[in-house]
Formats: structure tokens, C-alpha cells, sequence
């Protein structure tokens, strides 16, 4: 970890000299987080990877700016945040955040059986709803929590509020969570 | 510790994220009590579901569409560059529109008519009886002796003679010397023997070929009081001949003038003014008879055209009705001493006064002189003399 930072440092420093071939060792780093994170917060397959790739545009035009105070992915995470926030007001305002996760959303995962693949697909499709659902801070804190495993210190660090408003918001996004797949988790338990 | 304090605790305790001793409180509420026992299973269940989220596989080639972005992005030039760049380029274009504007407006400048404001500028009190009276007299002298282009505009209104030497200068600029010689003398032919007056020409001619050249002085008509008159003659044609033909003869302004461009006066004021007076027919008769060969060879070796614009003395003289006429001229500094010799030659100067002397006692070198020229009516004692 510590030595990826500091890969990650150098690779920034060879950037900042000028030598944009670095740049795309860090693009390779990091695209898949970055786009992950972006597709949860939108929902939406094509305005992800357009937003993912806005966000390294936006990095390497901003690479000059960066310190090296905190880490390059958190700088980053913070550039793919503040882009998908922006991109999902404007999808709610278009009312186009429709999911439909079979058209866009393709499996990485080992092919399943018919049957377990067609209750994970309904179990994604849920969540997906229920964190669109969500307001963007809430939907930000979980991601960043519970889908990245970006520890508490850099959370806050990210989004720059102390540690302990970091865990009373993780906790009142989880109930906010639990509350939007209440009925689905009420269904299931009831019918089992 | 009790089910709402537990609550708070939930995600802490599930993040593992408490001290023991809180851990082991909250994990001893939730083994007791099933609602928050299924509460902390509810959420765990949740924060199983996100993190078992799949991560998915970016679109084939986003690596290279950001890297191709930014490449393109890494040639294009900085702002300073585009400064730079767009400097370099935009002086010449900027030059070139300046230069064109230039030329455009001198184009403008050139294409409207100057002259329009004082060509009915006349101080003297001229009637229009007596001018058409001369005109018609020149004309017929004219006719009589050789087909004139500007004779048939004379006869027509005043306006009319105002265009006639425009009219007649294209054909001139383009005509051979020798034709335009020709064509110059023709309006300004004079009663007077057509066998002589072709003679010499064409011995003034013969010499002007031999004779030494010198510059012609260049003294170009600005404007004057009385467009049309009968006074304007054609000797008035500084640039190619003497400047003062003959002050007192009576012809229509003809094709020498024409040759001449006439400037717009705008705001400027004359550097001299001279006030002149015609000398009486008679006397004139008298000068040019004793001077006129030394005057004219001295005029046809300077300059070509002269002898065929230099109108011969009329059999008999017309009479001369009272008004005065204003000119002016732009005369060279260098040769601002000939035209004052020829304009003494040609009539009596009354006055003579130095506008420029007032702001500058120098005689300004940098442009040329503008001249007033004031012509007074021939003295009627003197006439009668």
C-alpha cells in the first residue's frame, strides 16, 4: 500500500515534470475504482465511463495544483465525487435515472446458475435503486465505506468533516438503506 | 445500556469500530433482545449487499480514449503560447487592415468632388449678362479658327463649363505630345493669323525637342472664385506651362486647365496673398509684342505644351466687364520665386502679404504653398491710355 503511494507520488511528480506517459500509469491504477465508484453514484453505465473519463481530464489539467498533502487516489476520489455529484443533479433534474442493469451492467463475476443469477441480478438491481435513492451524501459515505473500504481517516479526509461526523453519517445512511430495501428484505424474510 | 443507546452503536459495532468494553455491551443487548438483533442483522445485510456489489469492467479502451484526450489536449498550445502565436499572427493581419482602410479611405477621399463648395464662390459682383456676352465672343473667335471640344460646353450654362476640362483631360492624358499640343491650342486659339500660329508651334515644337529640360514647376490650381469665367485661360495650367498665360485675355477656361488637378481647399489658409491687376488689352498687346518671343521660348523650353496652350493676343480686344476673381494655387517653395516673377510679368501685383509669416517667419519647406491670387479688373484710366 504504502509503496503503490508512493508510486503514485512518483508517478505525479514525472507528471508534473512534464512526462504524460506517467499519467497513464496512474489512469490504469485507477480507473476501475474511479469508474466503479461513479457508476454507483449514477447508476448508469455510459454516463459513468463519460464522467470517469471527465474526472481524469479534470485531474490531469489539475495535476500542477496537487500538493502531495494527501494521497493522489484520495485527491482523486474527490475530483470523481464532486463530478458525479454534479452529473447525477443533472440526471435527476432530467428524470433520466432510470437503471435498467440488465442492458448495461455486465458480470464480471464467475458465471453463476440460472436461478442465483437471476435473485443476484434483483438483489444489485435493489440496492442500485435504493442508493440512487439516496441523497448524495448519504449515497457517498456508504460507497466510499462500505463499497470502496476507504478507511474512516480518509473519508473525512475526502470529504473534509471530522472523523466522528463521518460515522454519524455512515450510520444515518445505512439506516436510510436499510429503510429503502426494507420491503424488499420484508418480502423476502416473510416469504421465507 | 437500552435499545435506543444500542442503535447508535450499530454501525460502529458492526465496523468493529468501538472499545471492548462498549463491544461487549452492545454485543450482550443484541444477543438478548431479537428487535435490535434483527435491526443489526438488517444492516449488516446491507452493507453486505453493497460491498457484494460486482465491479464492473470499464468500456474497452477508456484508457486510451483518456490518454488519446489528453495528448491532444498536451499539443495544444498554453494560453501564453496562443498569446504568443496569435501575436505574430495578428500583427501582419492587422497591418494589412490598416492598410487597406488606408487605402480605401484616400480612395473615398479621392472619389467625391472637392471643388463643389467654391465653385460658386465668387466675390466679385459679376453679372451674368456680360459673361455670357464673352463667352459667346469666344466661342465664335474660337470656331472661326479651329474646331473647339469646349467651346459647345460654354455655351451651355456655367455648371456645364465647370466639366467641360474634366471632359477634355482624358483624351489629352492619353494623346501623344504633339497631339496634345494640338488639342491644347485648339480652345485657346485667338484671332489671330492661323498660318503664324502654326508656324510657330511647330518651330516652338522643333525646339522644345533640342532645348534643355528643367523640371516643371509644378503649380497646381486650388480653387477659384470664378470657375467658369471668361478670365480662367488656359495659360493657367502651372503644372505643364507658365502659370500666368496671360491674366488678361478672355477665353473660356479650356483643356490646359483641365490638366491641372484641383484640390479641396478644406480648412487651410493661404501662406500669400496677392492682389493683381490685369493689364489693359492694349498694353498687353504692346507686352507680348515686345516679349513674346523672348517669353516664349523661355516658357516652351520648361515646359511642353506651352507654346500650343500660350494663346495668341486677340485682333481686338473684349471688353472687360467689371468683377474680380479669386484663385489659388499650390506652388513648390522652390518655385514659389518663378510664379511670382511670371505673375508680375503677366500683371500689376497691387499687394502682397504673408499669411505664413504670422505663425512662422519661415518659409515652410515641408509642403507646398498656397497661393490666393486676388485678380482685379484692368484699371480703367490705364485702359484708356
Amino acid at each position: 500500500m504504502v509503496s503503490e503511494a508512493n508510486s503514485d507520488a512518483e508517478c505525479v511528480r514525472k507528471l508534473q515534470r512534464g512526462q504524460t506517459d506517467a499519467f497513464e500509469t496512474l489512469v490504469r491504477r485507477h480507473e476501475k475504482t474511479i469508474f466503479n465508484l461513479v457508476y454507483r453514484m449514477l447508476g448508469d453505465y455510459d454516463e459513468a465511463a463519460e464522467t470517469s473519463q471527465e474526472v481524469f481530464f479534470s485531474a490531469y489539467r489539475a495535476i500542477g495544483q496537487f500538493r502531495g498533502e494527501s494521497n493522489f487516489s484520495t485527491w482523486l476520489y474527490r475530483i470523481a465525487l464532486n463530478h458525479a455529484t454534479t452529473r447525477r443533479k443533472n440526471l435527476n433534474t432530467r428524470k433520466q435515472r432510470n437503471v435498467s442493469l440488465e442492458m448495461t451492467e455486465p458480470m464480471s463475476d464467475p458465471q453463476p446458475g440460472p436461478s442465483e443469477t437471476m435473485e443476484k441480478k434483483e438483489i444489485r438491481e435493489h440496492v442500485q435503486k435504493a442508493l440512487n435513492n439516496l441523497s448524495p451524501d448519504d449515497a457517498t459515505v456508504i460507497l466510499l465505506r462500505d463499497l470502496q473500504d476507504v478507511p474512516y481517516e480518509e473519508v473525512a479526509q475526502l470529504l473534509e468533516i471530522p472523523v466522528g461526523t463521518v460515522k454519524s453519517r455512515l450510520h444515518r445512511a445505512r439506516q436510510a438503506l436499510k429503510s429503502e430495501l426494507a420491503s424488499y428484505f420484508y418480502a423476502g424474510r416473510k416469504a421465507v | 445500556m437500552n435499545c435506543e443507546e444500542v442503535a447508535n452503536h450499530f454501525s460502529d459495532y458492526l465496523d468493529q469500530s468501538l472499545d471492548t468494553a462498549t463491544m461487549t455491551r452492545v454485543a450482550t443487548h443484541i444477543i438478548a433482545c431479537p428487535l435490535c438483533r434483527a435491526e443489526s442483522n438488517d444492516i449488516a445485510e446491507c452493507i453486505d449487499q453493497v460491498a457484494s456489489l460486482p465491479v464492473l469492467d470499464l468500456p474497452i479502451g477508456f484508457a486510451q480514449r483518456v490518454m488519446a484526450h489528453v495528448r491532444e489536449v498536451e499539443e495544444k498550445p498554453t494560453v501564453w503560447q496562443w498569446l504568443f502565436q496569435s501575436w505574430s499572427l495578428k500583427v501582419p493581419l492587422q497591418a494589412t487592415a490598416v492598410v487597406i482602410v488606408a487605402v480605401l479611405a484616400v480612395f473615398l477621399y479621392q472619389k467625391e468632388e472637392p471643388l463643389k463648395p467654391y465653385n460658386s464662390m465668387n466675390l466679385a459682383s459679376q453679372s451674368a449678362p456680360p459673361v455670357a456676352t464673352e463667352e459667346k465672343e469666344q466661342a465664335t473667335t474660337s470656331e472661326s479658327l479651329t474646331p473647339s471640344p469646349v467651346s459647345p460646353a460654354a455655351e451651355k450654362k456655367p455648371q456645364a463649363i465647370v466639366q467641360a476640362p474634366t471632359e477634355v483631360a482624358k483624351p489629352l492624358a492619353d494623346a501623344s505630345p504633339r497631339e496634345r499640343l494640338s488639342k491644347l491650342a485648339a480652345p485657346n486659339q485667338q484671332p489671330q493669323a492661323p498660318a503664324a500660329l502654326k508656324a510657330e508651334v511647330e518651330s516652338r515644337l522643333e525646339e522644345r525637342k533640342e532645348a534643355p529640360r528643367r523640371p516643371p514647376i509644378r503649380a497646381l490650381e486650388v480653387a477659384t472664385g470664378r470657375e467658369a469665367g471668361p478670365m480662367s485661360g488656359g495659360a493657367f495650367g502651372f503644372g505643364i506651362g507658365l502659370p500666368f498665360g496671360d491674366l488678361r485675355q478672355l477665353a473660356p477656361r479650356s483643356a490646359p486647365m483641365a490638366l491641372e488637378n484641383s484640390l479641396p481647399l478644406g480648412d487651410r489658409t493661404a501662406d500669400f496673398e496677392f492682389v493683381v491687376r490685369r493689364r489693359p488689352a492694349q498694353r498687353r498687346d504692346n507686352i507680348e509684342s515686345v516679349d513674346s518671343v523672348r517669353q516664349s521660348a523661355e516658357a516652351d523650353a520648361t515646359t511642353p505644351g506651352f507654346a500650343a496652350r500660350r494663346p495668341a493676343p486677340p485682333a481686338a480686344a473684349p471688353k472687360i466687364e467689371s468683377f474680380a476673381e479669386i484663385r489659388l494655387y499650390n506652388v513648390a517653395p522652390e518655385h514659389f520665386e518663378i510664379f511670382k516673377k511670371e505673375l508680375a510679368a503677366e500683371a500689376n501685383i497691387e499687394s502682397e502679404s504673408k499669411i505664413y509669416a504670422k505663425e512662422n517667419n519661415s518659409l515652410p519647406n515641408d509642403r507646398h504653398l498656397l497661393i490666393k491670387v486676388t485678380i482685379l479688373q484692368p484699371d480703367s484710366a490705364a485702359s484708356s491710355r
